[in-house]
């Protein structure tokens, strides 16, 4: 049946589709939902466990933590809390635990505006821990992709065996619409991880062998290391090649959006082209390249000063416009005359 | 005969380890793998997770499956993993500077939500693995690299700081006092709850020796005039002693003077209001607010929430809040600070 | 392990930190030429063994002695 849902609701909903029996969390706008319903079900359901932790620093640990000793596990925050969660998050990498890192996004940095709405931790997913890791995002635009995202996150961090972000807005966290959870289809990926106390292994985040074996002073063992994982964190990522886009009538102009800017250019839809990348890290490249090749202008809105038009600009090598939507300022009419202030005299 | 069986329980493919010469965390770790082993614990049933720095690589060394968790976060990992899996027997090694400078913020929460783990901290009062700076436990007037003329502060007491809400394990002991040792970390593998074991140790290296120590068998002999075994339970352990603090119940707290709540009614026969009456109350065109608590009216006006340009909604005023109140945040008492003007008639007391 | 008169000595493992030089009750291990030497007069209290935070130091059991 259908039934008015929340982003929120429809991630937390997600998560238990895809099997989740942890949860850690902060409370946090605009993801403090998400906390809420995990507290809630950890009441009814004995096997859903449940922590309200001191800080989002515990929070994301306890959610590695939980994912090496056997359940799937998540965490959901927004922008500052993620900033606390990065450390973790490099951990997560090292020792290859599957896990999800929820990330509600509103106006930085720091606390900015708790209550509004913007992309602006894109570089976060990426930049934020110390060394090189590949982590795997996802941006839904809608209720139902939100759930049907989140399985599909977790699916790809038990074959990736890592943390994988998930990318919300405080407008999308917030918004209610019509949905039939149940309804959806969706397939599960089983445990990849064995858990704790089968073994004698170590999972550390110290620089180690393929085998666990602490090197801290041997580079070959090293590249060894961190190659296989890229391999398979980009492999994994290959099988989620997600996108969406609608050829429009202008034969010039492709408009990139992603998220809740997405739905906000939709009207725009008929005259421009759009292409909304839904995986939003690794960068999709090869798509990228192929669409916007027949095109003069790119231009990328997004709810902040560019990022991700800085990742497409390397990934296609050409230089895009911009259209920042800053401190929660999604008006379509505004974006509208940016856009046309951008084409004139092109 | 000596039973030799705990090697089992260590990685002796990749010994020598790593520490100094004569560093306590080696024995630390001997001992833990020897009360495990007495305890039966294995491979199947126990999970050790450490943090950073020189203690924090004990875990590697312990023939389980083990966590080496980002600094000061061995604790948090230790409670979730405990959480997911109660079937597993949880054992923190870790040291002073992980568990109570960068994760103190852990210490005091993981204490207060009391998972069934335990923790032994090597504390060896310094910064060992990064050169021997000062740290939360280097006691006030010891010289590090970093306090050239002596440490400054007073150093952080652990023992007071987990022995202030029951229940609470708490035991320190020293790698000199072996027996007294082992027995601490006997019961607190016993101990149902988060128990604590302070393990005084040495960095004859990195401490020592700037101490004036020339061996570490000096330092235990520094150890034993510092401090001295107490026999016996006891609530709560001096700077000085040796021994456990655990106690499982708080103490009885003396029942507080029952604070008189209802407000004295100061004028004798109160006006009478009907709740059409009081309605009219609402604060619109200067008139007070009144709300009606308990069969009696009390004036808001004055409350903070009303005052200026831009004053809260009053979707209260004129109303009976008694319902409203009782299932509100803020309790009744907030409502007696306000003067009450008069009674309010219910409707059974109207009809009659 | 090299074994001696009473103890088994692990020179591998073994850091020269002469702790068990320094808590033997009859004095008889010592730091010799980077060796711990050993003299008899071994009373089996253990104490090297107990002590030794590397595990290189092993008392040897009365049956092994004799072998």
């Amino acid at each position: 049946m259908k039934q008015l849902v929340s982003g929120n609701e429809a991630i937390f909903q997600g998560a238990i589709r895809a099997g989740a029996t942890y949860f850690a969390g902060y409370p946090i706008t605009p993801a403090s939902e998400i906390l809420q319903q995990a507290a809630a079900r950890a009441e009814e359901d004995p096997g859903f466990r449940f922590l309200q932790a001191e800080d989002e620093i515990a929070a994301a640990i306890a959610t590695i933590s939980a994912s090496l000793a056997g359940a799937k596990s998540f965490t959901a925050t927004s922008g500052p809390g993620f900033s606390l969660m990065q450390e973790a998050l490099g951990w997560g990498h090292a020792v290859e635990a599957p896990c999800i890192f929820f990330n509600s996004m509103r106006v930085g940095p720091s606390t900015g505006m708790p209550t509004q709405p913007a992309q602006s931790d894109l570089l976060q997913i990426k930049g934020g821990s110390a060394g090189d890791y590949y982590p795997i995002a996802f941006y839904p635009n809608s209720v139902e992709e939100s759930f049907r995202l989140m399985v599909t996150a977790f699916n790809a961090a038990e074959e990736s065996l890592s943390p994988v972000i998930v990318l919300a807005d405080a407008l999308l966290s917030h918004l209610y619409e019509m949905a039939d959870l149940d309804a959806i289809e969706v397939v599960v990926a089983p445990r990849t991880r064995e858990p704790l106390g089968r073994g004698k292994r170590l999972f550390t985040g110290t620089a180690h062998d393929r085998m666990g074996n602490v090197k801290t002073n041997d580079p070959e063992a090293y590249r060894d290391w961190l190659n296989d994982l890229k391999e398979r964190h980009l492999q994994v990522a290959d099988k989620y090649p997600l996108f969406e886009y609608f050829p429009g009538k202008d034969p010039d102009t492709l408009l990139i959006a992603f998220g809740i800017t997405s739905r906000i250019v939709a009207p725009l839809k008929e005259r421009f082209s759009i292409f909304r990348p839904i995986r939003i890290y690794p960068v999709l490249e090869k798509e990228l390249e192929k669409v916007t090749q027949p095109y003069r202008h790119i231009i990328v809105i997004e709810g902040n000063d560019g990022q991700y038009a800085s990742w497409a600009e390397c990934a296609i090598s050409r230089k895009v416009m911009k259209v920042p939507c800053l401190g929660g300022g999604f008006k379509l009419k505004w974006i509208q005359s940016q856009i046309e202030e951008r084409l004139k005299g092109r | 005969m000596i039973d030799r069986s705990y090697k089992e329980l260590l990685k002796l493919k990749r010994f020598p380890h790593t520490w100094c010469p004569g560093c306590g965390i080696g024995a630390v770790l001997k001992n833990v793998a020897i009360s495990l082993r007495e305890l039966g614990w294995n491979d199947r049933n126990t999970t050790v997770v450490s943090g950073i720095g020189c203690s924090g690589r004990m875990a590697g060394y312990m023939n389980l499956d083990a966590v080496h968790t980002p600094h000061g976060r061995a604790l948090t990992a230790a409670e979730a993993i405990k959480t997911v899996r109660p079937d597993l027997n949880v054992v923190v090694l870790s040291g002073d500077g992980d568990l109570g400078a960068i994760g103190g913020n852990h210490l005091l929460h993981t204490s207060r939500r009391n998972p069934n783990i335990t923790v032994f901290c090597n504390d060896n009062e310094i910064y060992g693995l990064t050169g021997g700076q000062a740290g939360p436990t280097t006691p006030k007037g010891t010289k590090t690299i970093t306090s050239p003329r002596g440490e400054i502060f007073q150093p952080l007491r652990l023992g007071r700081i987990l022995t202030t809400q029951a229940p609470y394990f708490y035991a320190r002991t020293t790698v000199y006092h072996l027996n007294h040792f082992k027995a601490c970390i006997r019961e607190a593998l016993f101990w149902k709850g988060f128990s604590f074991v302070d393990i005084i140790s040495d960095c004859i290296e990195l401490n020592g020796r700037r101490l004036g120590f020339k061996t570490a068998h000096q330092m235990f002999k520094w150890f034993d005039e510092r401090f001295h075994i107490v026999e016996g339970v006891r609530d709560h352990l001096k700077d000085d002693e040796l021994g456990i603090a655990k106690r499982e119940v708080e103490a009885e707290v003396k029942a507080e003077m029952e604070v008189e709540k209802e407000p004295k009614v100061l004028i004798e026969g109160l006006k009478l209001f009907t709740l059409e009456e009081l309605k009219h109350f609402d604060g619109t065109d200067g008139k007070p607010i009144y709300i009606g608590y308990k069969g009696k009216v009390y004036d808001i006006s004055t409350s903070p929430l009303f005052q200026g340009e831009k004053r809260m909604r009053c979707h209260i005023a004129g109303k009976d809040l008694t319902r409203d109140i009782e299932i509100a945040p803020h309790g009744e008492d907030l409502v007696y600070h306000f003067p009450m003007v008069g009674k309010l008639k219910v409707k059974a007391e109207a009809e009659k | 392990m090299k074994p001696r008169l009473n103890v088994i000595w692990n020179e591998i493992y073994c850091k020269r930190c002469i702790l068990c030089v320094e808590v033997c009750p009859v004095g008889i291990l010592s730091l010799e030429m980077d060796e711990i030497v050993e003299k008899p007069g071994c009373i089996r209290c253990y104490q090297c063994e107990r002590y030794c935070p590397d595990i290189a130091i092993e008392v040897m059991d009365e049956g092994e002695k004799s072998s």
